[in-house]
């Protein structure tokens, strides 16, 4: 508990500086808020001083120390209003002064816990965006984004609330005790008896109501689950008219969940009220005890009263206390949730000993290539050997699940390759710097993804190193055919896309994420199942395109369709991972294999929707 | 947090930034009506909670007085006189001797707080109940008002959003209605509490220290007109970080793939950053109006102070206590009471913006969830809607149009009839209407023309429940839920027994796999039944169809990946399946489709043909040329002969013309399902097994 609280508050050493003076100012601020009551304390003496004549009827005598320290007749009967006012002038200053500190104080710890969760933050996001895509095949966007919101904010709580309000806390137990210790230490004894029971007290029935929350928190889950099933289920549900059981099943589960919920509630709402009886206890000592103290003359009624003043004074960061727990152990957790992304190694990163290339010409060979994605999976690749020349164009189709968009990421990559089984222009693709792999092959993902930004910021996305020229991201929207659809809108090149802004139809889409690939004049052209959502007309107008372009350029292309891919040098069918034929279009329609057959389907389905 | 949820969130910032609607809030209000007694209850105990809460200040300000002898008060003549009650009057009381009166004091302390205690636990407990029950049934209305919704409604919402409606937005309203409410009563009742005490006790000077209210308000004013803009901005910079991480998060392949790391970081410094100005300077309103507050409350103290002071020696000179009481001057009881009214004032204040933010929080789940409950129900019984009994089997459409979405039809005209018993295979291409058809049989959705009839009747005409009762659906997509075999056959129906299932299971062949699990029957299924295979789930859904015994039969004939084997074993249980009912197949198998006593070829939202295999082929039309070409296709492969008694898909394009090859080798699994038929017929006796 401790080792983990000093590997949290390690974090702040950065920001030392803003939480040090955070800590100073708080240090005024505690002294002066402990001041306060004092005020009234010898406002109270000196009116019951001035007004019973010295000789109260119960309780010490005592003037304030004020009288003695001020020029005679500024207190007392003859002076204006018996000099009250000046007391009451003392105890606003004292107030707002230590308003003055108080806000500065405030936001020296903002200062620190701000800078501090806004560079976890951005390492955190850093970190993420290095992550292999393995990673993120397993990890739900959801989750990170809970992490990089929900877990930060918590730790931000921590440093921030929960720093501030236990150094506070820590001050007052020191500084408050030693004024009532002053005023009278017996009394002290005594009204401090039952404070010790708090923290006890509270953290027996903070354990006890936290099983039972676990436990309502399990049937929440439950509840969730049911849910969830039965609203995915609904056509099952539907088909066997079982609406009426779904919902008894539901409401047993809600009736549990409320169950739970009251036993929880039972125990849950005891905790304030038992509280502010054990403070009220605490009171009541004081009470009984401090009157007789008064009554005997050890005490005098200012005296008694201020004690009162800082018994309010201390239950406010006893109950603080149990808030410090709580956010302590949030930070705990989120920190700990972070940490391991955080300590999670970006796997793909350059070879040790990199191979000496700039440029690339676009060679690329599979030697033997076998690829799994868990150690037991099937192997998605099995034994590829196959290689495709500089300003080639190859073709590969398959069924689902075939490997093609696997073998794609192979070059990139995006999955990382055995050593040995990759090679660009003749270097294990290991052995290329990731900066020239990722800069000098374009990529057409299936899945089209765009950013929400402009539309020619989009299309510039790939260039680096310098602006991308504007009407070369045009001439390259034009020969993926997207110009028109661009145009048509009234921003034309400026337009915003995603959330925002204008949302694309898939063909657009794919359209101008083809445009990109090419605008950053690669070596290696990537195309996977990207033109789906084209219609075949343009399609053609888009390969016969992409041609001219590409002349001096390799491109691999995945695709469903036999129209896409007739045209290609070499056409690989991949089934399970390996390669069931290979030829061109010719071929393979002659040897009558899964490629013909895939022909006369859309042959067939072509026919059909001309009917 | 899910991505659905996150999806969702973004979309509705916009309901978030809304604040105080009275209408909803009364709407959700409503639901405490069936619960009246606890409401009167509980708010009874609020009531005496902070009447009993007011009390300390006037019990201290009256104990200084009484029993230190500092003055004659109001607070002190109260206390007196209700001691006096038990102790033989006001006068009595003051007679005793210090130790006495303090004595009495402390007794009356500890009974006052013992007495707190207990009725804020029990009132706790009373609130939490009565929010609980609320909970429960706003929860179960949204949970059977989904259900009652036509599928549509499922397939216009993503689930993760329907489960978040019925889990967390539920959930912030349990926070409002145990929580929230309560304290908001509390403190009402608290603060009109304190000023009455104020007022009791001294008007003149509760006059003084109420006069800083005014210089609050504008304050606090002030502070929320800066603040709002403050916060907006800060909401607005913390949304756009936020999509702008989640943006890039999902988008991960591509950045790494256009190497755009090094651009998003320094993107997130500037974005960031911005988020980080805007919190500042929303923590600086903060920040500046507590000590701007805490100094006004101050004041008020000060102002007591002074004029407690000035009061005093109002007539400069008196000094014995009679002379003071003879000019109205205020006792020091009065003042120690005054001095505590003041920092306890404060509290409840600042109490009630929290909660309020709650409630706030809760009207944005409220409209949520009533945007649900809104939903109409399209697809209901008729008025006089008839209970059917047991379908003879006889479907039949009339002239059916149907749309989706409007101006978009799907069905155009279709009419066609099949007998009691008999079988109809649909086939098509990729959106032609096979599934629409099926909807419309089961009644998932109404037709926008003509009529499609069961027996004879508008299936609008039959109860709903009774009509699906008759017919069962094997989809396409078993889906399974998490639960035992057991449960996940006979779904919810409670009269099914372990043994019709265990029938069922024998006849369709699914026993052999099930028999072999751990628990067998109770085995548990994970959630979408990942540790079954294809071919299992089948099975699984062809017992499930068969143990509800249905008249009218609609299967949506897999194209998933099935090993040989078990290619086998669906064929022959979909033979023993499609016996003694009607069937109606979305066949993509030719075995099923030539099997099939009338073939129904569905093109571009119309019937173009109907008839058995051998009279579609010779028409010469739209089925014979699909066949052909099929069969054409295959002709070229030398090594697997002649096509006509194999297995090919014929409807699905896109999946596995791979699998269609190895399948055409298969061949005769019709031939075994006969035989498993003949097999088992003379053993069987389950009441299941159609005659």
């Amino acid at each position: 508990m401790l080792r983990d609280l000093f590997h949290l508050l390690r974090y702040i050493k950065p920001y030392w500086r803003p939480y040090l003076w955070g800590t100073l100012m708080l240090l005024v601020v505690d002294a002066l808020d402990t001041f306060a009551p004092k005020v009234v304390m010898w406002a109270v003496d000196h009116l019951i001083y001035v007004t019973q004549g010295g000789k109260p009827a119960v309780g010490k005598v005592e003037d304030s120390p004020l009288t003695s320290l001020m020029p005679e007749g500024f207190f007392g009967a003859g002076a204006f209003m018996g000099g009250m006012w000046f007391y009451g002038l003392l105890f606003v200053a004292v107030v707002a002064v230590n308003g003055f500190f108080r806000y500065h104080m405030s936001m020296q710890y903002s200062y620190g816990a701000v800078d501090l969760s806004h560079e976890l933050r951005g390492r955190f996001f850093s970190h993420v965006q290095r992550l292999p895509a393995k990673y993120h095949d397993k990890s739900k966007i959801g989750e990170m984004m809970t992490l990089a919101t929900a877990d930060i904010n918590a730790s931000r709580e921590f440093f921030w609330v929960g720093v501030l309000i236990g150094i506070d806390t820590l001050f007052y137990f020191i500084m408050v005790p030693i004024y009532m210790g002053l005023i009278s230490w017996k009394l002290l004894l005594a009204s401090l008896c039952t404070l010790p029971l708090i923290p006890l007290i509270v953290w027996l029935l903070t354990s006890r109501v936290e099983k039972r929350y676990d436990e309502l928190q399990q049937q929440y889950d439950l509840l969730a689950e049911r849910a969830r099933e039965s609203y995915a289920g609904a056509k099952v549900i539907k088909s066997f008219a079982q609406e009426g059981s779904e919902v008894k099943t539901f409401a047993r589960l809600a009736r549990e969940y409320q169950k739970r919920a009251l036993k929880l509630a039972w125990l849950d709402s005891l905790e304030q009220p038992l509280l502010v009886l054990l403070l009220a206890l605490a009171d009541l000592a004081m009470v009984v005890y401090g009157g007789w103290l008064v009554i005997d003359g050890e005490l005098s009624v200012g005296q008694f009263s201020a004690f009162f003043m800082y018994l309010i004074k201390l239950s406010g960061p006893m109950v603080g206390m149990g808030w410090v727990v709580t956010l302590y152990q949030r930070a705990n957790v989120s920190m700990k949730r972070i940490e391991a992304v955080l300590k999670t190694p970006p796997d793909i990163v350059d070879s040790a000993t990199p191979a000496n290339v700039t440029r690339l010409s676009g060679g690329v060979e599979f030697r033997n290539l076998s690829f799994k994605f868990f150690d037991n999976a099937r192997p998605a690749l099995d034994g590829l050997s196959f290689s495709v020349e500089p300003g080639k164009t190859l073709a590969i189709v398959g069924p689902v699940g075939s490997g093609k968009s696997t073998l794609l990421n192979m070059i990139t990559r995006l999955y990382d390759p055995p050593r040995g089984t990759v090679f660009i222009d003749g270097h294990d693709v290991k052995d290329v710097p990731l900066e020239v792999l990722r800069t000098q092959i374009g990529t057409v993902p299936q899945e089209t993804f765009l950013f929400s930004e402009t539309i020619l910021q989009n299309l510039g996305l790939g260039v680096h190193g310098q602006t991308p020229d504007p009407e070369w991201l045009k001439q390259c929207a034009r020969l993926a055919q997207v110009e028109p659809d661009i145009l048509a809108f009234p921003k034309q090149y400026e337009t915003m896309l995603g959330e925002k802004g204008v949302n694309l139809s898939g063909g657009q889409k794919q359209r101008v994420a083809i445009a990109r690939a090419v605008a950053r004049k690669p070596a290696i052209l990537l195309l996977d199942d990207c033109l789906s959502a084209v219609d075949t007309q343009t399609e053609e107008a888009i390969l016969s395109g992409l041609k001219e372009v590409m002349k001096e350029r390799t491109t691999l292309i995945v695709s469903h369709r036999v129209s896409t891919v007739e045209h290609a040098d070499e056409i690989i069918v991949l089934n399970e991972g390996k390669v069931a034929e290979r030829g061109t279009h010719e071929q393979l329609l002659k040897k009558g294999g899964y490629y013909a057959e895939l022909h006369a389907k859309q042959q067939l389905e072509a026919e059909l929707s001309a009917s | 947090m899910s991505d659905d949820q996150f999806e969702d969130d973004l979309l509705e910032e916009r309901i978030k930034t809304k604040t105080w609607d009275p209408v909803l809030l009364r709407r959700m209000l409503l639901y405490a009506r069936r619960y009246v007694g606890l409401v009167f209850a509980g708010s009874a105990l609020v009531m005496v909670s902070s009447f009993l809460a007011v009390m300390p200040p006037l019990f201290i300000g009256a104990l200084v007085d009484i029993v230190f002898n500092t003055g004659i008060s109001r607070p002190g003549d109260y206390v007196a006189s209700f001691l006096g009650v038990f102790l033989g009057g006001a006068e009595a009381v003051r007679a005793l001797s210090p130790g006495d009166k303090l004595i009495c004091f402390g007794v009356l302390f500890l009974l006052l707080r013992m007495g707190t205690f207990f009725i804020d636990w029990g009132n706790g407990y009373l609130l939490n109940t009565l929010g609980q029950k609320i909970l429960y049934d706003i929860r179960m209305e949204l949970f059977s008002h989904m259900h009652s919704l036509s599928l549509s409604f499922f397939h216009r919402n993503p689930v993760g959003r329907l489960v978040n409606r019925t889990t967390n937005d539920v959930g912030s309203l349990e926070k409002m209605f145990s929580v929230a409410l309560v304290t908001v009563l509390k403190d009402c009742f608290m603060l009109t509490g304190i000023v009455t005490m104020l007022f009791i006790i001294d008007p003149l000077l509760a006059v003084v220290v109420l006069s800083v209210i005014p210089f609050m308000v504008i304050a606090a004013l002030v502070f929320r007109k800066y603040s709002r803009v403050a916060y907006r901005k800060w909401y607005t910079a913390q949304s756009r970080l936020n999509s702008f991480m989640a943006e890039s998060m999902s988008g991960v392949r591509v950045v790494q793939l256009f190497h755009k790391e090094k651009r998003n970081d320094e993107a997130y410094e500037r974005i960031g950053n911005d988020f980080r100005y805007n919190f500042l300077v929303q923590r600086k309103a903060w920040a500046f109006f507590r000590p701007v507050a805490t100094t006004l409350s101050a004041a008020g103290i000060g102002l007591v102070l002074w004029f407690v002071g000035g009061a005093v020696f109002k007539g400069r000179g008196l000094s014995t206590e009679a002379e003071l009481t003879a000019v109205g001057a205020i006792s020091v009881g009065v003042l120690v009471a005054y001095l505590q009214y003041a920092e306890l004032f404060f509290n409840p204040i600042r109490d009630l913006t929290e909660k309020l933010d709650v409630i706030v929080g809760a009207m944005t789940s409220g409209e949520r969830i009533f945007t649900i409950l809104d939903e109409k129900r399209d697809i209901v019984d008729r008025e006089n809607a008839i209970l059917p009994g047991r379908f003879e089997g006889a479907v039949a459409f009339d002239d059916v149009h149907f749309e989706y979405k409007p101006s978009e039809p799907v069905l155009r005209g279709v009419s066609f009839e099949v007998k009691p018993g008999q079988s109809a295979a649909i086939v098509g291409h990729t959106g032609a209407g096979k599934t629409t058809i099926i909807n419309l049989i089961c009644r998932f959705y109404d037709v926008n023309g003509g009529r499609v009839l069961v027996d004879g009747k508008d299936v609008r005409d039959y109860q709903m429940a009774g009509l699906r009762r008759n017919i069962a659906v094997v989809h396409q997509d078993v889906f399974l839920f998490a639960g035992t075999i057991f449960d996940n056959i006979r779904l919810g129906e409670e009269s099914i027994t372990l043994e019709q299932v265990k029938a069922a299971c024998e006849y369709v062949g699914a026993n052999r796999f099930i028999e072999k699990l751990p628990g067998g029957y109770d085995a548990k299924v994970e959630e979408g039944g990942k540790t079954f295979s294809a071919g299992e789930r089948q099975l699984l859904s062809f017992a499930r169809a068969l143990v509800f015994n249905p008249s009218v039969l609609i299967l949506d004939e897999a194209t998933s990946s099935i090993d040989t084997h078990t290619e086998e074993m669906i064929q022959a249980a979909m033979v023993k399946l499609t016996k003694g009912r009607t069937s109606i197949i979305i066949a993509h198998r030719l075995s099923t489709i030539q099997r099939a006593n009338k073939i129904l070829v569905m093109h571009k939202g119309k019937l173009a043909e109907q008839g058995n295999h051998q009279q579609l082929l010779a028409q010469k039309g739209i089925y014979h040329r699909l066949y052909q070409l099929q069969y054409s296709a295959l002709e070229d492969t030398p090594k697997e002969g002649p096509a006509v008694n194999g297995e090919v898909p014929l409807g699905a394009v896109s999946s596995g013309a791979m699998r269609s090859l190895a399948a055409v080798t298969r061949g005769k699994a019709a031939d075994i399902a006969e035989q498993a038929v003949a097999e088992k017929r003379g053993s069987d006796r389950s009441p299941v097994v159609p005659g």
